[in-house]
């Protein structure tokens, strides 16, 4: 999923005073935020939290249109809760804003907190959990090449222009040779894994501090939910 | 495929409710998975695939997510794993909502259970993957709907609680005053107050429910043909390159 | 004498396809603290040969003793001992930072964090890695991931270490940085050190003893010096 591929390319290689910021702060502000948004019945709030991460993400020098373009995709979603309370004034925009900003305000932390970073709180949870998040990421860029590339000679050798039943058996069998592939590599990545001396323990090194941005990242947070109840 | 939720549309209730019952099972489920650490790579494996299979382009406004497929090659307990890795995920970068995790996660769950299990039964009467994997596919993404109209449902989405709970509020004191003067005894004006409230709500939440499912029920419809028969024939390959995949799902 | 820490005596491997491989000829047996290097024109049968030292593959006939267990059935009990790096480095970087990545095995060995800490910080530094420290695996170039793949196997400080040409598409300056870092690995640690490689260059300033490898035949055993004397198997050897 390319939109996957571009959020760990931003959380990693651009070092803004947000990347800076440790994950334990950023997810103390995102729930803050985030209940702010869900519990938030003033439509002003919801454009103040709108603006306030926009500026957020502007300051952690991330591409804002491309980022508001993705969370625009919870929008669609949010769209058909949103037409069935059509006959109730300005609730619908408020589904629809609050679906806005909670997918945008997970965008700015996923955008500026490498996943390792993120997932590690999985261990603190279970290993068997952390494991799998791990793994998965890893996994996952192991195999988009092979995908894309998948993807890309199914379309050059006319995969999708035999019908829709054809194109469908075409992509069904491009699946199937992925899953069959897949499954053939993670087995044979178990035994390398066996050979390194896995045991079952997957961990990933996170820093925890709090310095002045973190610490104010989080009264930002602390604030926007006080304005949410006032409001 | 899955109708994605998004935050702030259902009750906090709801979707704390979403992630107990979620935690419940991971309780369960996640000792026993202990044993099994040799399959770790491959359900890491089968969620990267999981998602990146959702960015293949169908020429459609939907994406596959292969739950059912997953679930007959991971089994029941890893699959519950699966859909919580999958529904993270997806909604760290907005496709679907951080609160409503715990219950997109039972509704994927229940689409791969719902798989392994019929799939199971209908392989013995039909005897054609193709077939077998298709309906159940269909079968399977039909019970995570009605779950998902159910949960949607119950969520009582009344817009008054969004807007203000002002208006109720003040029609339950009403209705509470004049009982009181009336001088009926406190439990028939609880329960006749209770009574108004629930009338009223679900006046509310049928309008939008109906509406919602009408709304929904052309992509789910679309979604779940395309996944159905996708399935069947990743099946079939399947089948027919690896057969003992499919033979080892049928003995989880 | 020095212990006797690998023995192979002939054996043959039947693939899933029913190719089958054999390594067979003259004895292959490394001592403790030896460097030894195993060349051969590829396909000659190194890397089967080095995936049944780890138990990778089983052999459908002949031997493979390790530290005196079948690796096959146990290698559980000598894994401590034995670290890898594999010709594929993709498949064997696992975790998600570097850091993460060289400590995998120590972690899962139980080895206590901060002595974690210590020792993939003296690798990395060994290594002149310590930039890549906190990077993400697959934003590193093919030469960083062999050098990643190398601390996470160094860091075990084993008894055997086996490298599946570990220094291919290395640049001049590194190969020769590794180069220096494995002799000194193998007399500071007494590690016996494997190497398959194709690149003939490398041998001399590395191998103990070189072992010839030829469609699936041990056909020579000896120092490089012997070896280039040998005319005959030499040349077949750069070929």
């Amino acid at each position: 999923m390319s939109s996957i591929y571009l959020v760990d390319y931003y959380s990693n290689t651009i070092k803004s005073v947000v990347h800076q910021i440790t994950v334990i702060p950023k997810i103390i502000f995102l729930l803050f935020v985030l209940f702010s948004v869900v519990i938030s019945k003033s439509l002003f709030n919801l454009i103040l939290i709108f603006f306030v991460i926009a500026f957020l993400i502007v300051i952690a020098q991330l591409p804002l249109l491309k980022i508001l373009k993705w969370s625009l995709y919870s929008a669609f979603f949010a769209s058909l809760f949103a037409v069935s309370q059509i006959q109730y004034g300005l609730l619908p925009f408020q589904t629809m804003l609050k679906a806005i900003d909670a997918a945008l305000l997970m965008l700015f932390v996923v955008c500026t907190t490498p996943y390792p970073a993120l997932f590690s709180l999985f261990g603190k949870i279970s290993t068997i959990l952390a494991n799998v998040f791990f793994m998965t990421y890893r996994f996952f860029f192991l195999i988009i090449d092979e995908i894309q590339t998948k993807v890309m000679v199914l379309k050059i050798r006319g995969g999708y222009v035999g019908g829709p039943i054809k194109t469908l058996k075409n992509i069904g069998s491009t699946i199937g040779r992925l899953f069959i592939h897949s499954i053939e590599r993670s087995e044979k990545l178990y035994d390398i894994m066996i050979i390194r001396g896995y045991r079952g323990v997957m961990f990933s090194r996170t820093t925890f501090r709090f310095r002045l941005f973190d610490l104010l990242l989080i009264g930002f947070g602390v604030l926007i939910f006080l304005i949410a109840i006032i409001l | 495929m899955h109708i994605h939720i998004p935050d702030g549309v259902l009750p906090i209730w709801l979707w704390l409710t979403g992630f107990l019952v979620t935690s419940i099972l991971l309780v369960i489920v996640l000792p026993k998975l202990k044993k099994e650490i040799k399959k770790i790579p491959m359900v890491g494996m089968m969620t990267a695939v999981a998602l990146l299979v959702m960015s293949i382009p169908l020429g459609l406004p939907v994406h596959l997510n292969l739950m059912v497929l997953i679930g007959l090659i991971v089994g029941v307990r890893w699959s519950l794993v699966v859909a919580l890795t999958v529904n993270f995920i997806l909604a760290s970068f907005g496709h679907g909502g951080l609160t409503i995790v715990g219950l997109n996660t039972l509704l994927l769950w229940l689409q791969a259970t719902a798989g392994i299990f019929l799939f199971r039964f209908f392989i013995k009467f039909f005897k054609n993957y193709f077939a077998s994997a298709s309906i159940v596919t269909f079968i399977s993404l039909f019970l995570s709907f009605l779950l998902l109209v159910g949960i949607v449902a119950v969520s009582q989405v009344d817009p008054r609680n969004f807007l203000s709970h002002k208006h109720e509020h003040q029609a339950v004191e009403t209705a509470y005053h004049e009982n009181h003067e009336s001088e009926v005894n406190t439990e028939k004006i609880k329960k006749e107050t209770e009574h108004a409230r629930e009338e009223e709500t679900l006046a509310h939440t049928k309008i939008s429910l109906i509406t919602f499912t009408i709304l929904s029920l052309p992509i789910f419809l679309l979604g779940a043909v395309v996944e159905s028969l996708v399935t069947g024939f990743v099946v079939q390959f399947v089948r027919r390159v690896k057969p003992e995949l499919i033979i080892k799902s049928l003995k989880h | 004498m020095k212990e006797e820490i690998i023995k192979v005596g002939c054996i043959k491997h039947r693939y899933p396809d029913k190719t089958e491989v054999s390594v067979c000829g003259l004895e292959f047996i490394v001592r403790s603290g030896e460097k030894i290097a195993l060349i051969g024109a590829n396909g000659s049968g190194k890397t089967t040969l080095l995936l049944h030292l780890v138990g990778l593959l089983k052999p459908a006939a002949g031997k493979v003793e390790i530290f005196g267990v079948d690796p096959c059935k146990k290698f559980s009990k000598i894994g401590r001992k034995v670290a890898m790096v594999m010709q594929n480095i993709e498949d064997q970087l696992i975790g998600p930072t570097v850091f993460d990545d060289i400590a995998f095995s120590l972690v899962n060995y139980g080895v206590p964090r901060k002595e974690v800490e210590e020792r993939v910080g003296e690798i990395i530094r060994e290594l002149k890695i310590e930039n890549l420290k906190d990077k993400i695996v697959h934003y590193l170039s093919g030469g960083e991931k062999k050098k990643v793949a190398l601390a996470g196997a160094l860091v075990l400080k084993p008894e055997l270490l086996i490298l599946d040409e570990a220094l291919a598409e290395l640049d001049p300056e590194t190969i020769e940085l590794t180069l220096k870092i494995l002799n000194d690995f193998a007399k500071r640690y007494n590690t016996a050190i494997l190497m398959a490689t194709n690149d003939i260059d490398l041998v001399p300033r590395f191998a103990d003893v070189v072992y010839l490898l030829e469609k699936g035949r041990i056909t020579f055993k000896g120092s490089f010096k012997e070896l280039s004397k040998s005319k005959k198997e030499y040349k077949i050897c750069i070929h």
